[in-house]
């Protein structure tokens, strides 16, 4: 084969070690797994979005030819464990379980869960439950009438930044409002789950597998050990993968109910209300600043929708309150709750909505003081986090802001808008925007083995969701052991290896990898004991597959491996971030929900990155196409610039999508999402992107953690949006304070 | 007629299927009944791409051009989500698994490239990449050419991607004709498809082991009276084409669809022939066959073509489909209307032929009888002195539907306007032209004048609606702007070059 592996280690642009497999079409995910005499699973969903089931009448389904099984609530009558939401604490999507009830909370709620020897007969079945509702009125906009803010937080509170903003020179103040929105990772959710001696067995596409097999434990009252949760591929996930879907739940249930392998494949629209969501959100944004550009007051006040079942914030003002240095800060969240399924986790879940606004109003003050953009945030800069004055582990967005105009031609804006026109009179905008990211880490096992022909095994239960975890995280054993990156075989995604984080909050490169990294070095130095007991370890090293040691002779881990018992060497690690104490360590390894940071006792540490676009309007269609985007970052070390520049581009293009595209629009009439499938939900296609630029600057950051890692896979998203915005503004005068932007907000 | 299993050629051999349902999909047999796991599910209803797989046969039979020319045979990019199983009769399937094979080395160039280049990340719309990847290098291979940037990017229209940005996979595209080359041997195929045609006889009758009665036959003739007689008999069937609608009324509105009358192997409905003045495109033909062809009289369709759906709905879908299932917002009936198309309707033996613009009836409601259908569409060839544009605006650039599309053109005599078509979808309960803005232009001058009578004319022939897609302030503002577009770009003096709003033409050359 011809590729070109490079010989691993850290920093090489290695070839993907899953794209083999992928390319092929014989990677196995969620739903390709066969298990002997499977019976298929179908959804019916709730029509209505609040209220009662007043009637129920199941024969018909139970009727249809291969029937098994019709589960609904006046079936499910087991008593399960009390496991709860991922944000309080738990592992669940939703404090509510569908079929516990006969309350409908939100529409396109799980009311049956039908099972037969076929999926035609389970679809045909699940279409013949017979439900009359009690219908109540149901909120699912935060727009509606009559719904009320209570605050999320005690917020941020730094000097007096009402009375700044009262006293100040000039002033921005606006509200900037962004939809809800919904993952739609290409892969649908899929669940198969086989019990076998009282043990479960679990296919599903997981974020997770270590919470999802601690959750599933504590709802079935079996030991830990007892469940097994299998996901090595995964395909797509932003988030949504990160929680137990209640489905999953009621899917096990009627395996062990049968005694034979359930499996459900979730239709997309079934997609959009099973599991969570990106929810909407309105910032009032309030900068303050001396006529020279310095701010003097930074307010932000974001109000998020949240569900009646799960009162849930995900506002970004920890973020947004440190990007700027200001004397004065505050910051408020609040959230109103709709009649909707509880929202999650998406992509950047608290920042992507929030800099949208913020950053928006960076380029209005910025307007206002007729100061350029990118002068007003570099004037600025903090030297130490705005809020807790600690210093910062490292940021370079100064440099991301120096280098990406430079890469952009930023200096060939005329800052007027409406003043760059095409020769056919098309619009031309340039627009930029920060991008930031917590860099927080989560404590993580992992095993090494050394083999004596140099082979090398890294298992972690951590998961390669598209991102690149199977090639970084062997890249980093393989730089510590010295093996060519083609001897390294990584095993992920499988709750058996040693206990690996949520695949959530961009850190997985960080957490896991630290663990991978002393285990990969506690392999080390074994073998450094085995060879030369008694020698200086310091002056020793690992090149080539041979020991070198200190008087520079060299010796093959093939003649000291293979001495060995065994024939191998395999060390274990648990990692800990600085700053976690044992307890909270062991809750996380446990698969427990455990982050350190981004605050930490000494540093705080975020990934930061500089956004340009440039949109084209048409000025009779008003149709908007971003010609080009780049984006400068800093994410600390970077193991591998290949997966880690295509993570940023895809986060761009995410960026870009939110922008103009990506709405989960909402009938407020019958109170459901409207745009349930990808021919009306739109993301991006291919045509809708033009030419994408990324940069990562080498940073050196020695304090984040064992290998120098910030945070990768969000950062990309967080100020495209905004830049968009900004350069639709450049482009046309008209500032269009929400998103999606579409051609008739520029009428 | 004799009932038959269906038989098609699959992992290197003539399978023969008689359990499966009439309206079990390619997909779901792939997936289900032979494991063959690699085609994905990402939509069910063809927007995502995921399931793409190639369906050949035998190009002698074909019937239309529009596909991938290899050996004897014609390839086609489909979506295996909405193909029914039954429709594979006397063709070959082929899917991701089938590609290594292809080659002696461990993965296919299109493999390969995607590897090299990183076009896969999470991976799960890699195959349907892969696939239409596949049937670009074979096109391509057969022409001895290599698409540039733009050709790529029109190419995998019909696939979505969540994670890489699609930047890598054009990377990939454009690398896989740099690696060592393989090649489709299509001797076997072709071979095993001329047994099965010899044995299909007058064409397939099928139904799945044990099932009976209405809903249960699939009924695919290769003659049109065939055809037309069994449909006079039972009206109440489905007639099927390319089921890039009717797969979505299987799939997601669980429509009972009745028996089904596929007319995808009558040759004669697919031809695309001249006669005399007149473009003839059977009722049969693909979007893809039948936009070429129309390209061929107007060159200015191009950016409609391409826009009205990805290749793998161009390759299945058929332009009668589009036409007869008359959907408001359907992009070909403006066009077609535009250029004066007429409808050849067909009942039994008898035929009949209605101008386009009046076979719309109401929303959703045509001309047809019961028992009757669309055989063929007639365009007269244009007068050299007309000149056409067709336009679709929607919010995202491919794989939309329309806000609003229209088909607009105007013959001179002189500067003087002697004919003027403005038809528009979006803007009203079924497609249709604007009477009073055409009028505003008859027989005046070609000038700014008369554009802006005309635009201000629009407001009096249509009163759009406000829906997902746009407002009717939107729709009603752009209706008048494209107007005026139409007349910037074919005005006599200093026309607007039209690659400056071709805007896919502008981001590609601006893609590194």
């Amino acid at each position: 084969m011809d590729i070109n592996m490079g010989n691993g280690g850290i920093g090489v642009p290695v070839v993907r070690r899953d794209a083999m497999a992928k390319v092929l079409g014989v990677a196995q995910y969620a739903a390709d797994f066969p298990h002997e005499n499977t019976a298929y699973a179908a959804l019916t969903l709730s029509k209505v979005a609040r209220g009662r089931i007043s009637r129920l009448d199941t024969a018909a389904a139970e009727a249809v030819a291969g029937v098994r099984m019709v589960l609904t609530h006046r079936s499910l009558n087991e008593s399960l464990g009390d496991e709860t939401f991922v944000m309080k604490g738990g592992h669940m999507q939703s404090s509510f379980l569908p079929l516990t009830s006969d309350e409908i909370h939100y529409a396109g709620q799980i009311v049956s869960l039908t099972i037969a020897d076929t999926l035609e007969a389970a679809e045909e079945a699940a279409r013949l439950v017979a439900i009359d509702y009690a219908r109540e009125a149901a909120s699912a906009s935060m727009d509606d009438a009559g719904l009320t803010e209570e605050p999320a937080d005690s917020g941020i509170d730094v000097g007096d930044a009402e009375a700044a903003f009262a006293a100040a020179e000039v002033k921005v103040d606006a509200t900037y409002v962004t939809p809800a929105q919904h993952h739609n990772p290409i892969e649908l959710y899929a669940a198969s789950a086989a019990w076998q001696d009282g043990k479960l067995l679990i296919n599903l596409p997981s974020q997770w597998v270590m919470g999802t097999r601690a959750g599933l434990a504590k709802v079935f009252g079996i030991p830990i050990e007892d469940v097994h949760v299998e996901s090595p591929y995964v395909g797509g996930a932003f988030g949504a993968k990160a929680s137990i879907l209640p489905h999953v739940v009621l899917v096990a249930m009627a395996a062990r109910r049968l005694g034979r392998p359930v499996k459900l494949v979730v239709p997309r629209e079934a997609g959009f209300t099973v599991g969570s969501f990106r929810p909407a959100a309105r910032s009032r944004v309030r900068l303050a600043a001396t006529r020279q550009g310095k701010l003097t007051a930074v307010m932000h006040d974001e109000v998020g929708q949240s569900a009646v079942i799960d009162h849930v914030a995900f506002a970004g003002m920890e973020a947004t309150s440190k990007m700027y240095a200001s004397p004065n800060i505050r910051m408020r969240a609040a959230t109103v709750a709709t009649d909707v399924n509880s929202p999650g986790f998406m992509r950047a879940p608290a920042e992507a909505p929030s800099f949208f606004g913020f950053e928006s109003a960076m380029d209005e003050l910025a307007v206002a003081l007729g100061i350029d953009p990118v002068e007003l945030r570099i004037m600025n800069e903090p030297a130490r986090d705005p809020v807790s004055g600690l210093p910062w582990s490292s940021r370079l967005l100064v440099e991301c802001y120096r280098r990406g105009a430079a890469l952009f031609g930023w200096s060939d804006r005329n800052p007027k808008p409406g003043s760059m026109v095409a020769a056919d009179g098309t619009l031309i905008g340039y627009g930029c925007a920060t991008a930031t990211y917590p860099s927080a880490m989560a404590p993580s096992s992992a095993r090494v083995r050394l083999s004596a022909d140099g082979s090398c095994v890294v298992y972690c239960a951590a998961h390669d969701v598209g991102t690149g975890a199977y090639t970084v995280l062997g890249q980093v054993a393989a730089d510590v052991l010295g093996v060519p990156d083609e001897l390294v075989t990584v095993e992920m995604g499988h709750s058996r290896h040693p206990s690996g984080p949520v695949s959530g909050g961009s850190i997985t490169t960080g957490s896991a990898g630290s663990a991978v990294h002393m285990a990969a070095r506690a392999v080390r130095e074994r073998l450094f004991a085995t060879v030369a007991a008694g020698q200086d370890r310091s002056k020793m090293t690992l090149a080539d597959r041979h020991v070198v040691l200190p008087d520079g002779s060299r010796r093959a881990i093939s003649d000291i491996i293979g001495g060995l018992p065994g024939g191998v060497i395999e060390e274990h690690a648990d990692w800990k971030p600085t700053d976690m104490d044992d307890k909270t360590m062991q809750q996380g390894l446990a698969g427990g929900m455990a982050f350190a940071g981004p605050v930490g006792g000494t540093h705080v540490s975020f990934s930061f990155g500089a956004q340009f676009a440039e949109v084209r309007i048409d000025p009779l269609l008003r149709t908007i196409r971003v010609a080009r985007m780049v984006g400068v970052f800093a994410c600390g070390r970077i193991i591998n610039p290949r997966t880690a520049r295509s993570n940023l581009m895809g986060g761009m293009i995410w960026g870009a999508s939110s922008a103009l595209l990506e709405e989960s629009q909402i009938d407020r009439a019958r109170g459901r999402f409207a745009n349930t499938d990808l021919a009306s939900y739109h993301f991006a296609a291919n045509a809708d992107v033009g030419e994408v630029v990324v940069e990562m600057l080498d940073e050196h950051d020695s304090v984040v953690n064992a290998i120098g890692t910030k945070a990768v896979g969000e950062v990309g998203i967080v100020g495209m949006p905004a830049a968009i915005a900004n350069a639709v503004y450049h482009a046309t005068g008209v500032r269009v304070r929400k998103t999606p932007i579409l051609m008739e907000d520029l009428l | 007629m004799m009932q038959q299993p269906i038989s098609f050629y699959f992992d290197n051999r003539i399978v023969r299927v008689a359990d499966q349902p009439i309206t079990a999909t390619v997909l779901a047999w792939l997936r289900g009944a032979v494991r063959r796991t690699g085609t994905k599910e990402g939509c069910a209803e063809g927007d995502c791409g995921a399931c793409t797989v190639i369906v050949a046969e035998l190009a002698d039979e074909a019937g239309d051009a529009g596909g991938i020319r290899a050996g004897n045979l014609v390839l086609r990019p489909i979506n295996a989500c909405i193909r029914f199983l039954p429709t594979l009769h006397g063709k070959a399937l082929l899917t991701i698994e089938d590609l290594a094979g292809l080659t002696d080395r461990a993965l296919h160039p299109v493999q390969q490239a995607m590897v090299d280049c990183h076009g896969s990340q999470c991976g799960f719309c890699t195959p349907g990449f892969v696939m239409s990847l596949f049937a670009t290098y074979l096109r391509h291979q057969a022409a001895q050419t290599t698409p540039d940037r733009a050709a790529i990017a029109h190419d995998l229209a019909g696939n979505l991607c969540r994670c890489t940005g699609y930047r890598p996979i054009l990377d990939a595209a454009a690398r896989m004709f740099a690696l060592p080359p393989a090649t489709l041997d299509t001797a076997p195929i072709e071979a095993a498809l001329r047994a099965v045609a010899a044995e299909t006889g007058a064409g397939l009758s099928y139904a799945a082991a044990g099932q009976a009665g209405p809903g249960a036959r699939f009924y695919a003739p290769r003659e049109v009276d065939a055809l037309a007689a069994w449909y006079a008999e039972r009206p109440e069937a489905t007639l099927l084409a390319g089921a890039t609608d009717i797969g979505l009324w299987v799939n997601k509105r669980f429509r009972d669809v009745g028996d089904l009358l596929y007319l995808g192997d009558v040759a004669a409905l697919r031809c695309i022939e001249r006669e005399g003045d007149v473009l003839r495109i059977g009722a049969g033909a693909t979007l893809e066959a039948a936009w070429a062809a129309l390209i061929g009289l107007e060159p200015a369709l191009g950016e409609m073509a391409l826009r009205f759906a990805g290749p793998p709905v161009r390759h299945a879908g058929t332009m009668g489909g589009n036409v007869a299932n008359g959907s408001p917002i359907g992009d070909a009936a403006p066009v077609l209307m535009a250029m004066d198309a007429r409808l050849v309707l067909q009942h039994g033996a008898q035929s009949r032929e209605v101008p386009l613009d009046a076979f719309y009836l109401d929303y959703m409601r045509n001309d047809l009888a019961k028992g009757e259908f669309l055989r063929a569409i007639l365009v007269p060839l244009p007068d050299p002195d007309t000149r056409m544009r067709a336009y679709k605006i929607s919010k995202r650039f491919d794989c939309d539907i329309s806000a609003l599309s229209c088909g607009l053109a105007v013959t001179l005599e002189g500067e003087t306007i002697s004919r003027v078509r403005l038809a528009f979808g979006g803007m009203a309960a079924t497609v249709r032209r604007a009477r009073h803005a055409e009028a505003a232009l008859h027989e005046a001058v070609w000038g700014e004048a008369a554009v802006r009578a005309a635009m201000a004319a629009l407001d009096e022939d249509f009163t759009p609606l406000s829906d997902l897609r746009a407002s009717r302030g939107y729709r009603r503002l752009v209706a008048r702007n494209l107007l005026w577009r139409f007349w910037l770009e074919t005005r006599s003096a200093a026309p607007l070059p039209a690659a400056s709003v071709r805007v896919r033409t502008f981001a590609m050359a601006g893609a590194v």
